[in-house]
């Protein structure tokens, strides 16, 4: 393992943020996995589905529960990484110990990618244990034999590590964190919802799945309506693209500024 | 050991030139003072030499190599810019995260927060620390590689006395091993007590580079104050001496750099003029840093 991906290891372990999210993604996850799974009881209580707990998008849904506010939170981890750097005048020990910019900055985005895949086995996790009670009292079915089950954890786990990369990015964009912070937070949790749920009761299924929680819907293969997904999804390999292409826009435009950049 | 090379440096900033043309040398063995007011350029010329900021043009190189081309650069130079710390993580934590690139152990953490005084705050937020606290931790990041070069920016800002002692010691140490120093600072007495070399810069240009010996510091010009002026000159002269008249916010005195305290004493004794004020006036670094920014203007 390279020095600089050692370094900025340490650099995020050695904060306290990094293990309160790990807390807050738990808790918060586990919460939200129950609403999917809550719905689908409703509904097969009042018989207008039958066995809700076999059904492959459900569980999918309840397993990736958490995803949409793990993925905003994996983004706030990824702004403060940079944004702190700005706002204690530290980043020139950084550039000190790793000169090479883009090295310095791959070295960043690797030690978040690892925290990102850490969050999201964390979140897909609770959603896991939420389910477990769920299915055994409703005689379903965890559907852990099944490929394509396993493909959106996976997929879910790789979702929340790229969130952070929007994060890396809006935080090398916008040097100022509270700024960044605020931005992120603000697209994250209401400008984009907002929009997508426009989307969703327009039926624009085209314009819904290109954008980010849309992408990562079609990507984990969710059709709970209660998460607003398209009727029409594109093929999770295509969403997966779409959101990789969300993610790495800022940052890619966040590095090539910070390459040219005086450190200050 | 190669020296430190700064050659024909420019940095212009909107067009506006903050170092002009600087050439210079820092020399293996030796502690190089690095002077100039505030806004001289010099903290633009140290960020320059590691790669922080780049030059509009010219180079600054370790033995032939720029910083950003050091395969592992905390090996070879180490730099305290500024005592800029994220204030949760500790002290030690701090030095922890540079130890990977340096190829520093965590023993080798410990031990340089032992060797700068910091080993038992080492685990307490440097939000805790204080200004000279910050400035010793710097040093100690600065040391984790075990490098050939220091360069230091101000680094006696804030530290105590006795923290002044210690850094002056620690860094004619360094430099006694055959390792270079550049080291700015504003306290003049301060680089008057370690440096070897000097380099005075103002508005970004070089003004003189010198080793401290060729200023003659602490060679003294004899001073009297007396009753009767007019005496006392015809005294002074009368033994072929040098005497020139100076005034001050006190009123007209003499100056004689061709005699010592004594002889001017004991001349102006036998003539009977009453001396109010008889001493040997030492010239410091800083009369003959001002001297040189006079000369720039």
């Amino acid at each position: 393992m390279s020095g600089a991906l050692r370094a900025e290891l340490r650099r995020i372990s050695t904060t306290k943020l990094w293990w309160i999210t790990l807390i807050c993604i738990f808790v918060l996850s586990a919460g939200y996995a129950a609403l999917p799974a809550a719905v689908a009881l409703l509904q097969s209580r009042a018989g207008v589905a039958s066995s809700p707990f076999t059904d492959p998008g459900i569980i999918r849904s309840i397993y990736n529960g958490g995803n949409v506010l793990s993925r905003i939170l994996a983004m706030v981890v990824g702004i403060v990484a940079i944004g702190s750097e700005y706002r204690y005048g530290t980043l020139a020990w950084s550039y000190l110990a790793t000169p090479g910019r883009i090295r310095m900055l791959l070295g960043k985005a690797g030690a978040l990618l690892i925290f990102g895949v850490i969050y999201g086995i964390t979140s897909v996790a609770a959603g896991m244990l939420v389910a477990v009670p769920f299915v055994t009292a409703n005689n379903g079915s965890l559907l852990l034999d099944q490929p394509d089950t396993w493909r959106s954890i996976i997929l879910g786990v790789c979702s929340i590590a790229l969130w952070t990369m929007i994060g890396m990015g809006l935080g090398i964009l916008i040097k100022n964190m509270l700024i960044a912070l605020a931005v992120g937070i603000l697209l994250g949790f209401l400008v984009e919802p907002v929009i997508s749920v426009v989307f969703f009761l327009k039926r624009w299924d085209q314009l819904l799945n290109v954008m980010p929680s849309g992408a990562t819907n079609a990507m984990l293969e969710i059709t709970s309506p209660v998460l607003f997904a398209a009727q029409h999804p594109t093929p999770w390999w295509v969403a997966g693209m779409i959101l990789a292409a969300w993610c790495l826009l800022p940052a890619l435009a966040g590095l090539l500024s910070a390459v040219r950049r005086d450190v200050v | 050991m190669a020296p430190i090379i700064v050659e024909r440096l420019i940095k212009s900033y909107n067009g506006k030139l903050a170092v002009r043309d600087l050439s210079f040398v820092v020399q293996p063995g030796r502690v190089t003072g690095f002077l100039g007011p505030n806004g001289a350029g010099k903290t633009t010329t140290m960020r320059i030499l590691v790669g922080l900021t780049s030059p509009t043009t010219g180079t600054a190189t370790f033995g032939g190599v720029a910083y950003a081309e050091l395969p592992r650069p905390q090996r070879t130079v180490g730099c305290v810019l500024d005592a800029s710390f994220h204030p949760v993580r500790s002290g030690r934590n701090h030095l922890r995260v540079l130890a990977p690139t340096a190829g520093a152990s965590d023993r080798r953490v410990d031990d340089l927060l032992g060797e700068v005084g910091l080993g038992e705050v080492a685990r307490q937020p440097a939000a805790e620390y204080s200004m000279g606290m910050r400035q010793r931790l710097a040093l100690a990041a600065a040391m984790l590689g075990n490098p050939d070069y220091l360069i230091l920016d101000e680094p006696a800002n804030s530290l105590d006395p006795e923290g002044i002692r210690w850094l002056r010691n620690f860094l004619r140490d360094f430099a006694a091993s055959g390792r270079a120093v550049l080291i700015s600072s504003h306290l003049l007495n301060e680089i008057e007590a370690m440096a070897d070399d000097i380099v005075v810069i103002n508005r970004g240009r070089l003004l003189a580079q010198m080793p401290m010996s060729k200023l003659n510091l602490g060679e003294g010009t004899t001073r009297a104050r007396v009753s009767n002026m007019q005496a006392a000159l015809h005294a002074l002269t009368s033994i072929g001496a040098d005497v020139q008249t100076a005034v001050d916010e006190r009123g007209a005195y003499l100056r004689i750099p061709s005699h010592d305290v004594s002889q001017v004493g004991s001349v102006l004794f036998s003539s009977g003029v009453t001396v109010d004020e008889l001493i040997t006036e030492r010239r410091d670094l800083e009369q003959e840093f001002f001297s040189m920014l006079e000369g720039s203007r």
